[in-house]
């Protein structure tokens, strides 16, 4: 059973950075969305290093979201869904496996980069271990809330905008800690208790998510 | 048996209550390697599968609003095939949905091996091999790369699965496609590649649909030759068609099970504001 939850993500993985995968897409949204800031808000470095543990949290959340409505809708159409959930691995892992990978091949890649980014938005050097840190325990809980919108919307065409209305209202606790442990660097609040409920965010999503979208796909699928 | 029970079906079998539970924890603990066939067939060929029996109850089922059919009665035991015919809509995929567990029957009862569906509703996941409309594979891949990830996420550990997917791609005649990406095949050879997928893993229960769709005359034969094979060794198999296959066991017109505008089961609470 672990053995076919790991080729199922490997696959998946793979999927994304093949033609009509969007892991490139996403990575370059997040660069580009980034580079705007500069320009939108001017270059007072005072000011970027200010909004920047905002502006790269917000960067990853909508980076994630461009990539949610293909996460089972292209398995849905070709029928694949069918056949995996036909297949050794129970419903609600074959949707962790796809979350995980999801994760690993859109968003590790962003959380592996957001350090330079940090830089280049004058981001202190000090706050720049928190802020990947801050990312790296904070972003599965996108891949893993995402997918329950994925999985509620997996039938419906052009779900793409729906999922954004369902989805991001839901990242706002991920948002308010991963942001509030890169701020508390400066010494007025505590970084791990941020990063903490940070961890317990993605804790809980990776129990609740998979068995919620596990339920929507069932219903999809019927 | 039910009123609905006799248009149609030209045979019934009493084996519905044999029930061989136990049997199935043995599933493949019988294994025993016969001589190999001279003509090459699948090593699993030589594997026969334990004694199975599927049974549909009074099956009903929904699609919408709309009942498709009700009161389908049928068994099906070891080493036979069950054609349904039927025009369009008139629920032939909806039943092979509800044969693999993918969607609940409206009413009425599936049972394998005398042990409801609907009590475990995992019970088949691991018997059946659904070749449905849609073929569960990836453009962007190859063929081989398309038949290897089903390989392994469909192996247990427990057989050869490089012999299983050698004899696929053989049985198929896949030999030359294998390096070609799935979005520059025709529709046969996409159909082909999706039928070889049923070989990867050695599964009891095959249900198909249309799988004769797109084939050439040529491999129409070989997936007849595949279905006799398969049911020579106690498999069953399920198959939604429009032609008439020479295969042993029932068949079923499901069009002799749609609804009549007064039939009791349109006066469900269900209905009543349709």
């Amino acid at each position: 059973m672990l053995r076919a939850f790991f080729i199922l993500m490997m696959r998946d993985i793979g999927l994304s950075y093949k033609q009509g995968g969007a892991a490139g897409l996403v990575i370059a949204f997040y660069a580009v969305a980034i580079s705007l800031f500069p320009f939108g808000v001017g270059p007072d470095s005072a000011i970027l290093a200010r909004i920047a543990g905002g502006v790269l949290w917000i960067a990853a959340l909508l980076s994630a979201l461009l990539s949610l409505d293909r996460l089972f809708q292209a398995d849905y159409e070709d029928g694949t869904l069918d056949a995996l959930a036909l297949g050794p691995l129970p419903l609600p892992l074959v949707v962790l496996a796809k979350a995980l990978a999801h994760w690993l091949a859109m968003l590790l890649p962003l959380v592996i980069l957001s350090p330079l980014f940090g830089l280049m938005l004058h981001l202190e050097a000090q706050a720049l271990p928190t802020l990947f840190l801050a990312l790296l325990i904070g972003t599965p809980a996108l891949s893993l809330l995402g997918a329950v919108a994925a999985g509620l919307t997996v039938a419906v065409r052009r779900g793409g905008a729906l999922i954004a209305l369902l989805v991001l209202p839901l990242y706002i606790p991920t948002l308010i800690f991963g942001v509030g442990a890169v701020d508390a660097v400066d010494g007025l609040a505590s970084v791990s208790a941020n990063l903490n409920f940070l961890g317990g965010l993605s804790l809980m999503f990776a129990v609740l998510g998979p068995l919620a979208t596990a339920g929507a796909l069932r219903l999809a699928m019927e | 048996m039910d009123p609905g029970s006799g248009a149609g079906v030209t045979k019934f079998g009493g084996g519905a209550d044999k029930s061989l539970g136990a049997d199935r924890s043995i599933a493949y603990a019988g294994f025993m390697t016969m001589p190999k066939p001279a003509n090459g067939a699948a090593p699993h060929a030589t594997q026969p599968f334990p004694h199975a029996v599927l049974a549909g109850h009074d099956l009903a089922c929904r699609r919408g609003d709309q009942l498709v059919f009700h009161g389908l009665n049928f068994t099906l035991e070891p080493g036979e095939a069950l054609c349904l015919y039927g025009p369009n809509g008139s629920g032939k995929t909806s039943l092979l949905r509800l044969l693999a567990g993918l969607s609940p029957p409206f009413s009425g009862e599936i049972r394998w091996n005398g042990e409801a569906l609907s009590r475990t509703p995992a019970l088949l996941r691991e018997q059946v091999m659904f070749a449905g409309f849609s073929l569960a594979l990836k453009e962007a891949l190859s063929v081989y790369e398309n038949l290897q990830f089903w390989s392994r996420f469909l192996g247990d550990g427990g057989h050869d699965q490089k012999a299983l997917m050698e004899a696929a791609i053989n049985r198929l005649g896949l030999e030359d496609l294998l390096a070609i990406p799935l979005h520059a095949l025709s529709s046969g050879q996409r159909k082909r590649v999706s039928l070889a997928r049923l070989l990867l893993a050695p599964r009891p229960l095959w249900l198909l649909d249309e799988p004769t769709t797109a084939l050439d005359r040529d491999h129409q034969a070989r997936l007849i030759d595949l279905l006799g094979d398969h049911l020579a060794q106690g498999g069953l198999a399920v198959l939604a068609t429009h032609q008439s296959l020479d295969l042993p066991g029932p068949r079923l017109d499901l069009d002799g099970y749609a609804p009549a505008f007064d039939a009791p089961a349109f006066q469900s609470p269900l209905f009543e504001d349709g």
